[in-house]
């Protein structure tokens, strides 16, 4: 998640993306949003479905969710920008003996408040929420989520039934809201011992009964951390606004080519900016008309406008998918996406321009944007270029005897190699 | 008699860098063998067996050359001086 303290790009700051593929991670780095570098891929073969970046600490931390099609799902680190990854010898997620589920994805990493830094939660498929409260040491699953009596009634959509998002109060640590494909939205305000079903008004287009209390196939919801209460959802069929925590939704679906898609990201200053990316249909998952545009609302869901000034306007049959879009804390705002197709996209003005930061990626599931600070940048930087220069083997520096290890040492691939030159060209294409 | 389990080089790592695992005295069965594995290589077990007792659907066992997911699974019978191998799948990338 990107760090939300607003910095102008004269500021000395970096910033990070970490795009999660279905064979890889991969980690991008700028100091100017132009030119970029890029690692990986990491943990090669390896889906990686969720990644983000917690900044909370010394030093940020990268977290990575690493999940073989052979050897299964599992949390992996980094303290220097994505140089080197540990990997834990356990398996540090898992379900209780007894509960009759096993682990098959990490679908969202989230960090908690500065109130609480050693604090973290993870959404996995089976929809499950885990919760940390050593900074990742040791995770245990939620009860009042895994014991809820609709569990039975919840069923997998495409992806599988996965708790994909997790939206915290800053103003209050005992409640949290997330969403699952296709169970819907669910709200805790006792810090986590009972959950409600939070989706009225929000339709279940695939369900004889169009609204029921739960059971909605709900793709993303964001909301921004000085307007907590205000909510934006993308729903399977719907955009709605909820401006009380959920107790209700109203649909917003104005101006836009349809109202069926998965990613949605809140700009970092503006609570009433929100970007989507419109998709076709259920049936046909592709951007409407075959081209690339990200809508933008700037009065709360009243009216969308689209972006398109860079992004293929033929052709263009993309998807993007939940996870695959997001924010950094720059001034202006940087909005970056990839596609199904691996490209990745990114607008350093808010989304007025785009251009294409990487092509020719695997298939993209997630997109993370961090701006950090000039002292960790340096540090990692020195971190970068340590590992580069002596081809280091991972070395498990301050961890545990549990996390030594890593088999994905050989698949960091520490070389960056500079990517700027495509950037700069797309750049001025884009113009 | 030992039981000798041969590993992939993936996960080598996990078991302190050896690729074959000596298991003396022999365990009688495949679910066995995985037990006496997750007592001292727990990160090669995870790996290898869900939390519901399951070979993972993308790994293979075998007790010489036989698959044993064709036959008994976990329950199949291993013999004294058995080589029991763990292999991915012809899947994944």
């Amino acid at each position: 998640m990107a760090t939300r303290s607003r910095r102008s790009a004269n500021d000395a700051t970096a910033t990070l993306l970490m795009v999660g593929t279905t064979k890889g991670a991969f980690v991008f780095r700028t100091d100017d949003r132009r030119r970029w570098t890029m690692s990986g891929p990491h943990f090669r073969g390896s889906s990686i479905y969720a990644m983000a970046c917690d900044a909370r600490g010394p030093r940020p931390r990268l977290w990575a969710s690493t999940d073989s099609p052979h050897w299964g799902a599992n949390l992996a680190t980094s303290d220097d920008l994505g140089a080197t990854w540990a990997v834990p010898t356990e398996a540090l997620v898992k379900f209780p003996e007894g509960s009759g589920l096993s682990l098959k994805r990490i679908w969202q990493i989230a960090t908690d408040g500065a109130a609480n830094p050693d604090q973290l939660y993870c959404g996995v498929e089976p929809a499950a929420l885990f919760q940390s409260t050593d900074r990742g040491r040791s995770w245990s699953p939620v009860l009042g989520l895994l014991e809820h009596p609709h569990r039975r009634q919840w069923a997998p959509g495409g992806g599988g039934l996965c708790l994909h998002t997790i939206v915290r109060d800053p103003t209050n640590a005992r409640r949290m809201l997330v969403a699952i494909s296709t169970g819907g939205v669910y709200r805790t305000d006792d810090a986590g011992r009972t959950w409600r079903a939070r989706n009225v008004g929000v339709r279940a287009q695939f369900l004889p009964d169009k609204h029921p209390e739960f059971g909605q196939c709900v793709h993303k919801v964001v909301h921004h951390p000085a307007r907590p209460e205000r909510l934006y959802l993308q729903n399977h069929w719907g955009l709605y606004r909820s401006d009380d925590w959920g107790d209700t939704w109203h649909d917003i679906a104005r101006d836009v080519p349809s109202d069926f898609g998965f990613a949605m990201a809140m700009h970092p200053h503006d609570p009433d900016t929100v970007y989507i990316l419109p998709l076709e249909s259920d049936m046909f998952r592709c951007v409407p008309e075959a081209k690339l545009r990200v809508y933008r609302t700037r009065d709360g869901g009243g009216s969308w406008q689209a972006l398109s000034r860079g992004l293929p306007q033929e052709g263009a049959f993309e998807t993007v998918l939940r996870d695959a879009m997001g924010a950094d804390a720059g001034e202006p705002a940087g909005i970056y996406f990839g596609t199904r197709s691996g490209k990745l996209f990114g607008s350093r003005d808010g989304g007025m321009s785009w251009t294409l930061i990487a092509g020719g990626l695997p298939p993209v599931v997630c997109v993370k944007a961090a701006t950090l600070a000039a002292p960790a940048q340096a540090a990692t930087r020195s971190a970068a270029a340590a590992h580069r220069a002596t081809g280091s083997a991972l070395r498990a520096r301050g961890r545990t005897g549990k996390q030594v290890a890593a088999t994905q040492r050989r698949s960091s691939g520490a070389r960056a190699r500079s990517i700027g030159k495509r950037a700069r060209t797309s750049a001025r294409s884009a113009r | 008699m030992a039981v000798r389990v041969v590993l992939p080089s993936v996960l080598q790592p996990l078991a302190a860098g050896t690729g074959v695992l000596e298991l003396d005295p022999a365990p009688a069965t495949v679910g066995g063998v995985m037990r006496a594995i997750r007592a001292r290589w727990p990160g090669v077990y995870d790996r290898v067996i869900t939390e519901t007792n399951e070979v993972r659907p993308h790994v293979n066992l075998f007790v010489g050359q036989e698959i044993v997911r064709k036959h008994q699974g976990l329950d199949a019978p291993v013999a004294d001086g058995s080589e029991v191998y763990i292999l991915p799948a012809v899947s994944g990338g």
